[in-house]
């Protein structure tokens, strides 16, 4: 079989894609007050063709799809007086179908599994709104953004199954593209860092929420699929000085996802966790550096829990007059707990994966840095 | 005072001299500085930094560290004022207009008397004084800067750590000069702060009477304060961004 080609899964294909725009804008600019405003006419011009070998007959009638559209956008840039800063943004854009989701030849990926492109399919048209505030106070050290964005999205792109039952093979799905009707989704951040000890200890909080809600066809019934959630995060960072620092945060993560059509489905997620990080420097060119996180992740529709301590640890020592060498022996995941998980959804489908991956191990390293390595605990700032 | 120090003001009076001759004096003028940052510069005066860390930025973004803008200096009489230009020196930021900061310096030599209205750290402050000149040494290097022989002068900024070298021109005798450089002999065209980490260099001189710009901006509220309290500021400020160890160069004046 090496090197054969097989006439039933393969297709010869040439694909051609033009795009035109032609926009103009307007800019008003005046003593940090910046406003944009544009509009482009785009054309986009997609052909394709499909056969089983370059020079043989179409399998299909080609896919020949003109989009013509226009695309307005809104920009505002405003610089306060105080030091706070606010951007902003509006743009609506078209995104033509891929060519694989035009394609009007099915690609089979196994008898159970099986893609059919969508040669009617239409360019997916967004509204996204976004802005942005910041506020940096020099003085205090203290800075704050926050920030949201929204999408609307029209003619959104789905990818509906169609499950069956074929005897002898068993459930055979096959999944197709279309323009469900509209799409939303939208994100909101917030993040703050203060000093609560001038340049001794400084509180950093952050959270968002965030949401989704998209339509998906299974077996000729839509379901609406709903996700959100929200994230929390709180750290403290500690640097007495240049032989100690430490960093302790705590987080606090929920997702919540809904499918209109199979109830049962619905899963709440819940993720939480605590983190401490040392770097301590504790005799003249001995560092001794650490970070111990514990996790919590829960899904009550599947019954699972799981806690992960994980701990890792070093020590080194530099060597040489102008410290050139460093020797360290590192220990990770000394509870040998390592794990990785992830769990999301959306459209029609739930995403789920646990796997091990690399735990506990110890690692005796030397290493040679041409220009010595420092001896101080520093400060992880941007320089 | 030893021998070559009596020699460099020798040769300074006589070549005022000659200068004052051959141009005429100008009393009113408006003189655009192109002002050039170069951040990577700026970082070889932070202490926190090794040599190596300074050496890898270097490396990094040595390349692309330059900013431009422009400043102007009024002249009217025996005052001057300094502030930051409106007019883009950089093309690339045509069409996009920063809010312009409260940073006015205002010297008026007759009087000896300073009058500063400088936004500092988010605050405005208006500091008004006795004008103590920074303490030049008189070095005896020449080149021409905008068309004017220039003579150079040093002083090192402890509070800053940094050295700056001012170019004068021999043909003005105004003791002005940009931003807040001033005390020279001559009117101060090019100033060159810690080896090309900040450049001011004036590229157009218009004699010429400069008006209302030479006045006081109205509707500014600030807290009134002394030049003794506008550095006690500065050092805390470098004090804690030291300790914090980030550079004091991104929320203060270089």
């Amino acid at each position: 079989m090496d090197n054969e080609r097989i006439d039933s899964l393969s297709m010869y294909y040439s694909n051609q894609i033009m795009f035109n725009r032609l926009g103009a804008g307007v800019r008003f600019a005046k003593n940090g007050l910046n406003l944009l405003a544009g509009v482009s006419g785009q054309k986009l011009d997609i052909d394709g063709k499909y056969s089983l070998d370059k020079g043989l007959p179409l399998l299909a009638d080609p896919v020949n799809q003109d989009y013509m559209n226009l695309a307005p956008t809104l920009n505002l840039t405003c610089e306060f007086k105080n030091g706070m800063w606010l951007v902003s943004n509006y743009t609506y854009s078209i995104s033509e179908p891929s060519f694989s989701d035009l394609q009007p030849v099915p690609i089979v990926y196994s008898i159970t599994s099986r893609t059919e492109g969508n040669p009617d399919l239409k360019p997916e048209r967004t509204h996204a709104t976004s802005a942005n505030l910041y506020y940096q106070n020099q003085s205090s050290f203290a800075s704050f953004n926050i920030s949201g964005e929204y999408n609307y999205t029209n003619n959104a792109i789905s990818y509906n199954k169609f499950v069956s039952w074929v005897d002898s093979v068993g459930y055979v799905t096959t999944t197709k593209p279309s323009n469900s009707s509209t799409g939303q989704d939208g994100r909101f951040f917030i993040w703050s860092n203060f000093p609560l000890i001038k340049t001794k200890l400084t509180m950093s909080v952050s959270g968002n929420y965030r949401f989704d809600i998209s339509t998906a066809n299974v077996n000729g019934i839509d379901n609406r699929t709903g996700a959100s959630g929200y994230y929390a995060n709180t750290q403290f960072t500690i640097t007495p000085g240049q032989k100690l620092s430490m960093d302790i945060n705590g987080y606090y993560s929920f997702r919540n996802v809904k499918y209109s059509i199979n109830k049962e489905q619905n899963q709440k997620i819940l993720s939480c966790g605590a983190g401490l990080n040392v770097k301590w420097q504790f005799a003249n060119k001995f560092f001794l550096e650490g970070n111990f996180d514990y996790s919590f992740d829960r899904n009550d529709l599947y019954d699972f829990i799981r806690e992960q301590p994980i701990l890792n640890a070093s020590v080194r020592r530099l060597l040489g007059k102008k410290n050139q060498f460093q020797i360290r022996l590192a220990a990770f995941d000394i509870f040998n707990k390592n794990v990785y998980i992830s769990q999301s959804g959306s459209q029609n489908y739930f995403y789920r994966q646990i796997s091990p991956t690399l735990s506990r191990y110890f690692m005796l390293s030397l290493s040679y840095n041409i220009k010595g390595y420092e001896n101080r605990v520093k400060k992880d700032r941007f320089w | 005072m030893n021998s070559n120090a009596m020699h460099k003001i020798l040769l300074t009076t006589v070549m005022l001299l000659l200068v004052g001759l051959a141009y005429p004096q100008q009393d009113t003028g408006v003189i655009r500085y192109l002002v050039t940052h170069d951040w990577v510069k700026k970082m070889e005066s932070v202490d926190y930094l090794s040599k190596e860390e300074k050496e890898k930025i270097n490396y990094t973004w040595g390349n692309d560290a330059e900013w431009k803008e422009y400043g102007t200096l009024f002249i009217s009489g025996k005052k001057t004022k300094f502030e930051d230009s409106e007019e883009k020196a950089e093309a690339e930021y045509e069409g996009f207009s920063w809010r312009k900061e409260e940073y006015y310096i205002y010297r008026d030599f007759g009087s000896n008397r300073i009058h500063d209205i400088i936004k500092l750290l988010g605050k405005v402050y208006i500091i008004e004084d006795t004008l103590v000149p920074q303490g030049w040494k008189i070095l005896n290097d020449m080149k021409e800067v905008c068309g004017h022989i220039c003579m150079n002068a040093s002083w090192t900024d402890t509070i800053k750590n940094k050295k700056v070298i001012a170019w004068y021109a021999l043909d003005i005798p105004l003791s002005g000069g940009p931003d807040r450089y001033c005390g020279l002999p001559g009117l101060i065209l090019e100033v060159n702060v810690n080896n090309g980490a900040l450049i001011m260099t004036a590229d157009r001189i218009e004699y010429k009477d400069p008006g209302e710009a030479m006045n006081f901006p109205a509707k500014i509220k600030g807290k009134h304060i002394k030049e003794a309290d506008y550095i006690a500021k500065i050092k805390k400020y470098i004090a804690d961004k030291k300790a914090e160890e980030e550079p004091w160069c991104w929320g203060i004046r270089y």
